[in-house]
């Protein structure tokens, strides 16, 4: 059975690369704009991995995590965050979250790739 | 973003790289055990798929790799460079070549070229498999993982197990063993926090960051330990003898060396800080690192060794200081002037017969010499780097004009004067691109000719008889000396009916008169410029002549001086004048009996032990009239091939003197090359020996042609 | 998960656990075990239905049985799932969970 990973990030074009090289890795993708949006879709599937943006309109990164780490069903789920090498501050912050797993943007497809495979292979 | 530039530099870069690690490859096939070749080899491929990533091209970067890691093993010594597979790697070599092609056109790869590739790649692993299989029951071939788990980590969605699943796709899991005596009991333990540990053995062709990367996302929770294959220790201490000498601290000697990942750097550092907030000395480093069971001791010790060793380079380097090139000449002028100053005593004692003097002006005409030489020696550099300059001329002109050409170079560190170092790179230049231009035939002639299709340019250097000889030689067809004559004929430098030697022919195309364009393309090569380059090099108080011979090649030999500002002389009179003869063209001095007088007056040679000596009697080269002392002596001299014999009237012996230039004003004189000041004060002129000989060459034919 | 008890006056209490093994689940099995270990019996663990498992469920199994052993007790897996076989392997936790020769 497939793994399944949720991409939350306000651009579509990033979630679109990411997705695509994912997909090509052979797991299943769920894509999300925002905290709130990626929340929604959470439902009660099966998350085995979380890639989240840290800026996003409506709810940020940061408190998505904290939110996901509230949820009986999702609050072990590996979360990547995706930072910007100047936003050290905001990669603590999001490891004191609970997302302990990073990748810095920009990065390349197979750079995510390898991330991931990781954290949960295929 | 218009990558399109930097592809163009990509597209260079990588054929550049690729003839590079051609010419490796064939030299290699000579001189197997060569490491520098395969290095040579082994970067080109690596620097191939270096960039070749960056762009993205992954076929490339697939195939490369393949290359790289069979490179790698050779490297290693695992395998042998077999004829065979130095064949495969030279069509490995065309094959990354016709893989960068379709790049320009951006059009996707050919069928042919999958399939080329796929049989290429299919062939490369077949080296990997057979081979490999030897050497795979070597424990130290593994690398070495310990891991412990921190409790938080599964809480964190950081499971251990998906660590262990990622290595096992860098390469094979040989041993896991699971540890789990950390596990309270029943009743004790958290269900979500971790404690497990785990000791790995792996068997990974991954370099010691990927390895370290698994556990970038665990490192604060865990403990982590590893250690690299035996193979992989021996590659780090190679690296570390080689660590260039620009960086001298223990741990970027680590890290360069892949011994150490900068994270793991950063840890060290941070503990040897957090040492030394408690007061007392901090730890070395290196203890740390070995304490922590980060790097193994052996290679800690190396590091150091090699720290210890650039760090004395480097204070030999901070030794080197840097002189204006003006205090030096003034140094060696008055150098020259104590010389001559000392001379001066010792004349003045000998004359007054003062004999402890005498011997005190022997010990300082001794110590001064020794001063000279240093002095001189100042100046002194290497023409190694001069040469080594034109590996690129050649391998560029080469690729330019399609042939097939390498450069032999020898003797580079023979040293010569700074200034004629400077002033020797641009006849060089002209003579190494006018062999490979016109001296080296087409392949195919070459080929017809029954030579090797490679051609030869040569640069070399040596001592002799006082002078740097430099040789530019080629391999190729030799000078058409039937067409220079007919050439000189024509432009009126010989006269139809002249039987010149052959050497007398080639020598021509120095001349001002021949050097046309059309020259060149009539003549098999040689021709423009010519005489600029002999003007160059007797600037230098140099000589130019030529050596060629018919379907073999032709060598053009440079003669210069040693140094531009002293001589050790040899002093002549004149009646009253005095003369200097650069000591190192003295062959011998003969009496002059009044038969051989008369000889030398009618045929202008002596026969000397069978040899027919050309002979100037110098009282009629300066127009010194006739004056009726006794006898007369002859100097043999000698210049390269050619020698002479000069009559003067006194022979006063060896001395040390500096050169001082004439001035424009005397510049039409000939036979003269510079004057000098006797420790009398009285001033000499400095004999210009290779333009006497010629003169006596000269008047030799002019005599034979009257006899 | 359900557990079928078989006859407590002889052979070993035959354990049967079935689902995700995972953290997420791991509180919930962990009371099981501690349920089954205060029987003090031998136990065969039956994991051929076991859809997922974690290093948290390993960590349980590991205990489960450390414990039960130490209270003169064997444990032996009698039937496992793709899933369990996968990690027993990749972790070489086999040979200690395999039933013992002579039982076989």
């Amino acid at each position: 059975m497939a793994k399944t990973i949720l991409v939350v990030d306000d651009s579509a074009s990033l979630r679109q690369v990411v997705s695509i090289a994912l997909k090509g890795g052979g797991y299943d993708v769920i894509e999300a704009c925002d905290g709130k949006d990626a929340l929604s879709k959470l439902g009660g599937q099966k998350i085995n991995l979380i890639i989240s943006d840290v800026n996003m309109p409506n709810m940020d990164g940061i408190t998505f995590v904290k939110e996901v780490k509230q949820l009986p069903n999702y609050k072990f789920t590996p979360i990547i965050m995706l930072t910007t090498e100047s936003q050290e501050s905001k990669k603590q912050e999001g490891q004191a979250a609970g997302a302990k797993a990073w990748v810095v943007k920009p990065f390349k497809p197979e750079q995510m790739l390898a991330a991931v495979s990781k954290l949960v292979l295929p | 973003m218009d990558l399109n530039p930097a592809l163009q530099t990509f597209i260079a870069e990588c054929q550049e790289l690729l003839t590079q690690m051609e010419e490796s490859l064939l030299q290699l096939e000579n001189d197997s055990g060569n490491r520098d070749l395969l290095d040579a080899v082994f970067r080109a491929a690596h620097t191939i798929k270096g960039s070749a990533g960056l762009f993205g091209f992954d076929p490339i970067v697939r195939f490369t790799h393949q290359v790289e890691t069979l490179l790698d093993r050779l490297r290693d010594g695992e395998l042998v460079l077999s004829s065979a597979l130095s064949a495969l790697l030279l069509r490995c070599g065309d094959h990354i070549g016709a893989l960068i092609l379709p790049i320009t056109t951006d059009a996707p790869l050919a069928d042919d070229l999958i399939n080329a590739d796929a049989a290429l790649s299919a062939e490369l692993a077949a080296i990997g498999t057979t081979d490999a299989a030897a050497g795979t029951d070597v424990a130290a071939d593994l690398w070495s993982i310990s891991l412990r788990f921190g409790p938080e980590v599964l809480r964190n969605g950081m499971d251990p197990l998906s660590f262990i699943r990622y290595l096992s796709t860098l390469g094979e899991l040989v041993e896991v063993q699971t540890r789990y005596d950390r596990l309270p009991s029943f009743t004790e333990i958290d269900p979500e926090a971790c404690y497990l540990d785990f000791d790995i053995r792996l068997r990974s062709d991954a370099d010691r960051a990927t390895i370290d990367g698994v556990f970038d996302f665990v490192r604060d929770d865990c403990e982590i330990l590893i250690q690299p294959p035996t193979s992989h220790t021996e590659q780090v201490l190679e690296r570390i003898a080689e660590f260039p000498a620009n960086h001298t601290l223990l741990g970027e000697i680590l890290v360069a060396s892949t011994a150490l990942t900068p994270a793991q750097l950063d840890a060290g550092l941070a503990a040897q800080q957090a040492a030394t907030d408690v007061p007392g000395s901090a730890p070395p480093l290196g203890e740390i690192l070995v304490a922590g069971g980060t790097v193994a001791p052996v290679v800690v010790d190396a590091a150091l060794d090699r720290q210890q060793q650039l760090r004395q380079q480097k204070s030999q380097d901070n030794r080197l200081i840097r002189v204006d090139a003006d205090k030096l000449d003034q140094l060696i002028t008055l150098v020259g002037e104590l010389v001559i100053a000392g001379s001066g005593i010792h004349a003045g004692a000998q004359r007054a017969g003062l004999s402890d003097i005498v011997e005190s002006a022997a010990t300082l005409a001794r110590l001064v010499e020794e001063v000279r030489d240093s002095a001189l020696g100042l100046r002194m550099v290497q023409i190694g780097p001069t040469f080594q300059r034109f590996q690129r001329v050649v391998r560029d002109v080469s690729r330019e004009i399609g042939k097939d050409i390498e450069l032999e170079i020898s003797g580079g560190d023979t040293e010569l004067d700074k200034t004629v170092v400077e002033r020797i790179g641009d006849p060089l230049m002209h003579l190494v691109r006018n062999a490979m231009d016109h001296g080296i035939e087409p392949t195919e002639q070459r080929l017809a000719a029954g030579k090797t299709a490679r051609a030869r340019v040569g640069l070399h250097a040596y001592h002799d008889s006082g002078s740097i000889v430099i040789e530019v030689s080629d391999d190729g067809g030799g000078l058409n000396t039937e067409k220079i004559r007919l050439k000189a004929v024509e432009r009126g430098l010989l006269s139809a009916s002249a039987t010149p030697t052959t050497q007398e022919i080639n020598q021509l195309i120095f001349e001002p008169g021949f050097s046309t364009a059309d020259a060149v393309s009539n003549l098999s090569g040689r021709g423009v410029g010519m005489d600029v380059v002999r003007r160059n090099i007797e600037a230098l108080r140099g000589t130019i002549d030529i050596d060629s011979q018919p379907g073999s090649g032709t060598t053009v030999r440079i003669r210069l001086p040693l140094t531009l500002a002293i001589i050790d002389g040899f002093l002549v009179g004149l009646g009253a004048a005095r003369y200097v003869l650069p000591l190192d063209v003295v062959v011998e001095c003969i009496e002059l009996s009044a038969a051989d007088r008369r000889a030398v007056t009618d045929q202008g040679f002596l026969n000397i032990r069978g040899e027919a000596l050309p002979v100037l009697r110098l009282r009629d080269a300066f127009d010194l009239g006739d004056h009726d002392c006794r006898r007369e002596n002859i100097v043999v001299v000698r210049f390269g091939a050619l020698k002479a014999g000069l009559v003067v009237d006194e022979l006063l012996g060896e001395l040390q003197t500096v050169i001082k230039p004439l001035g424009k004003l005397f510049s039409f004189l000939q036979g003269i090359s510079g004057s000098t000041i006797l420790g009398s004060g009285d001033v000499a002129l400095i004999l210009d020996v290779p333009g006497l000989i010629k003169r006596a060459e000269a008047h030799r034919s002019q005599g034979l042609s009257v006899a | 998960m359900s557990r079928k008890a078989g006859s407590r006056a002889k052979g070993p209490t035959p354990l049967r656990l079935d689902g995700d093994l995972t953290i997420y689940a791991v509180s919930a099995l962990h009371q099981r075990l501690l349920a089954v270990l205060n029987e003090a019996r031998p136990v065969d663990l039956d994991l051929s239905e076991v859809a997922e498992i974690d290093s948290a469920g390993i960590q349980q199994l590991l205990l489960f049985k450390r414990e039960v052993e130490a209270l003169g007790h064997p444990v032996r897996v009698v039937a496992h799932s793709d899933a369990v076989a996968e990690v027993f392997g990749l972790l070489n936790l086999t040979p200690a969970f395999a039933p013992p020769a002579n039982a076989a």
